[in-house]
């Protein structure tokens, strides 16, 4: 039968015994490492125990921190490519012109299925107008089109860039100023 | 809205820059301008124009405008628009719908946009170059017929159909056909294509034409044009032709006269010049030699069946904007130009602008004629006085440093031929 002493021992792992600590013989090593009392294991394996849970407890939040990033990013990754897939579609409608960026494109589909891009809007057709409206596309400098939806969106995102950058490159220059400044005045003194 | 529809108006400084060099070549109608701008004859004349917008025809209009008339503007062909022309234009005020590749649908809307004007009344006057606009106000807006005065028209294609509505009593405003003044066709058509022709190949495909065999279908004044320019550059030309006397013509410049059937088998380069539709069709295709290279310069896409190529070819590839390549079921490749449309408008930039002030001094005569002297044009289709015609020419031999000798009153006498002209009879053919 095994020993019992021995199963707590394999569960709570001591650091190991030394019977000479730095070079010094003990007397009685066994007296020096004899446990008070039978419940201190116990409450070694306990408290491993408790740690075992918290570990698993905060992993699992780092986790799901992670997870939901992951979540995040897939339906990001998704988007970027609905949206390029969209250009692709757009870039290879039927047109009879070279498209210039920054000018607003209408989509039609004629009766043959084929859809094709025009600079005349529904508007300017009014009633005679022969195919159906499909949508409307801004084509930005990157070559990307932004639905007539999305385009108010686009334009604030444009110009907080800009409000960014004029910001930034004030800031930039206003640093370099000082800089020379200071730099003048400690070569006169 | 702003009364205008083109590609980019900010296009218009760069086509403004083009105008002003086109003003120098164009002594025509920089005359027209001198002569008539003060007195304004055409005040009161609300002008639609369905004519290529191009540089030229810019400077067509503004002779138009700065002889009093008010002027709405669409393109006659949906790839012959000059983007920059059309912007600088536009910029003016003058209201132009034209810009290069159209739809067909938004062809007819951009003519439909210039009938009526920006006072609400409808156009008086037609300037018209095929015979769309002609067309479109007798079937579909009959009501506005009753205010027009006249109508010139630029070319054979409009022409013909001027005389087919004529003979069938459909036409219903005295017409001057401005295409047969000498000043026009055998200058624009002629010495125009002669230039244009070769540029649009050699834009489109850079190919060398010395050597190749080249058949030009049709040698009228544009045939004679486009075979004397591929034969000027060392291409062997061959010819079709269905009237004997421009048969023999071709014959005795020294051109091998055949039908097209026979030029299949080794012509690399088809032009089609006739005006007539179905010159190269289905199985004309299918035994064309590999890439052979298949445009037009007759005023329709017709003379070739486009339709075929794209309904029967197991591929069409646009290797550039107004070139694309079919291949056929066989594996033989077709290099088809400006989709059968001008080749010297889709591909080049049309004809130069001298040889357009020729033309369009013409279209300003007409215009002038039509409009003060209302009782001497009844409905039909006439022709300018031969004095007028001479005037145009006259008006261009100044720019080229052509000294000119006088009649002298003996000889006038001589002749009995009037010193100031006109010099030649009405049945001349020069």
């Amino acid at each position: 039968m095994d020993n019992p002493a021995k199963t707590n021992t394999m569960a709570v792992q001591l650091v190991e015994s030394n019977e000479a600590p730095g070079g010094v013989q003990l007397v009685n090593s066994r007296r020096t490492n004899k446990q008070s009392s039978p419940m201190d294991l116990v409450e070694l394996a306990s408290s491993i125990q408790q740690a075992d849970e918290f570990v698993k407890a905060t992993a699992g939040s780092k986790l799901t921190v992670i997870a939901d990033q992951i979540r995040y990013l897939q339906e990001q990754a998704r988007k970027a490519l609905k949206e390029a897939q969209r250009d692709n579609i757009i870039h290879h409608a039927a047109c009879n012109m070279v498209k210039k960026p920054g000018t607003l494109y209408y989509m039609y589909e004629r009766e043959s299925g084929q859809k094709y891009m025009s600079i005349l809007s529904p508007e300017d057709w009014g009633s005679s107008c022969p195919h159906e409206f499909v949508g409307a596309y801004k084509l930005e400098f990157d070559m990307s089109w932004t639905p007539i939806e999305e385009m108010e969106k686009r334009t604030e995102q444009f110009a907080l860039i800009d409000r960014l950058l004029t910001s930034n490159q004030k800031s930039i220059s206003d640093s370099a100023t000082v800089t020379v400044l200071g730099e003048e005045k400690s070569e006169k003194s | 809205m702003p009364s205008y529809k083109v590609a980019d108006i900010e296009l218009a400084d760069w086509g403004r820059k083009c105008i002003e060099i086109a003003e120098n070549e164009m002594p025509g109608l920089m005359q027209m301008r001198t002569k008539y701008g003060k007195s304004k004859p055409l005040a009161g004349a609300r002008i639609a124009g369905c004519l290529h917008m191009t540089t030229q025809t810019a400077v067509l209009i503004e002779t138009l405008t700065a002889l009093g008339a008010e002027v709405q503007w669409s393109s006659c062909n949906i790839f012959s628009t000059q983007d920059f022309a059309a912007a600088a234009i536009a910029k003016t005020g003058v209201p132009v719908y034209a810009w290069k590749g159209e739809t067909d649908e938004e062809y007819m809307w951009c003519i439909e946009q210039t009938l009526v004007f920006a006072d609400g009344k409808p156009l008086n006057m037609i300037l018209d170059d095929g015979g769309d606009l002609t067309n479109l106000i007798h079937e579909r807006f009959p009501e506005y017929l009753k205010d027009i005065r006249g109508l010139s028209e630029e070319t054979t294609t409009g022409v013909h159909n001027l005389y087919r509505m004529m003979k069938n009593g459909k036409l219903k405003v005295p017409a001057i056909n401005v295409n047969d003044s000498v000043t026009k066709s055998k200058f624009d058509n002629l010495y125009g294509c002669r230039e244009s022709l070769v540029d649009g190949i050699k834009r489109a495909t850079d190919v060398m034409l010395a050597g190749k065999v080249a058949m030009v279908a049709g040698y009228g004044d544009v045939g004679k044009g486009s075979a004397h320019a591929l034969r000027a550059f060392g291409a062997r030309v061959l010819i079709t032709e269905i009237d004997p006397i421009n048969a023999l013509q071709a014959a005795m410049e020294g051109f091998e006269v055949t039908t097209v059937e026979e030029a299949l088998k080794k012509a690399r380069i088809f032009v089609t010049a006739t005006g007539c539709k179905d010159i190269i069709h289905g199985e004309m295709f299918e035994q064309m030699l590999e890439d052979a290279i298949v445009c037009n310069i007759g005023h329709f896409d017709c003379e070739l069946d486009v339709k075929w190529l794209n309904d029967n070819c197991a591929k069409k590839e646009q290797i550039k904007p107004q070139v694309d390549r079919y291949t056929l079921k066989s594996g033989r490749h077709i290099i088809l130009l400006a989709e059968g449309r001008l080749v010297n408008l889709g591909c080049a930039h049309g004809h130069p602008s001298f040889v357009m002030s020729n033309s369009f001094t013409n279209q300003v005569l007409a215009q002038i004629e039509l409009w003060t002297k209302q009782s001497d044009y009844k409905v039909g289709v006439h022709l300018l006085p031969k004095s007028l015609d001479e005037q145009v020419a006259a008006a261009h031999l100044e720019h080229l440093g052509v000294k000119l000798t006088k009649l002298s009153s003996d000889q006038s006498e001589y002749l009995g031929i009037p010193q100031e002209g006109p010099f030649k009879p009405e049945i001349y053919r020069y």
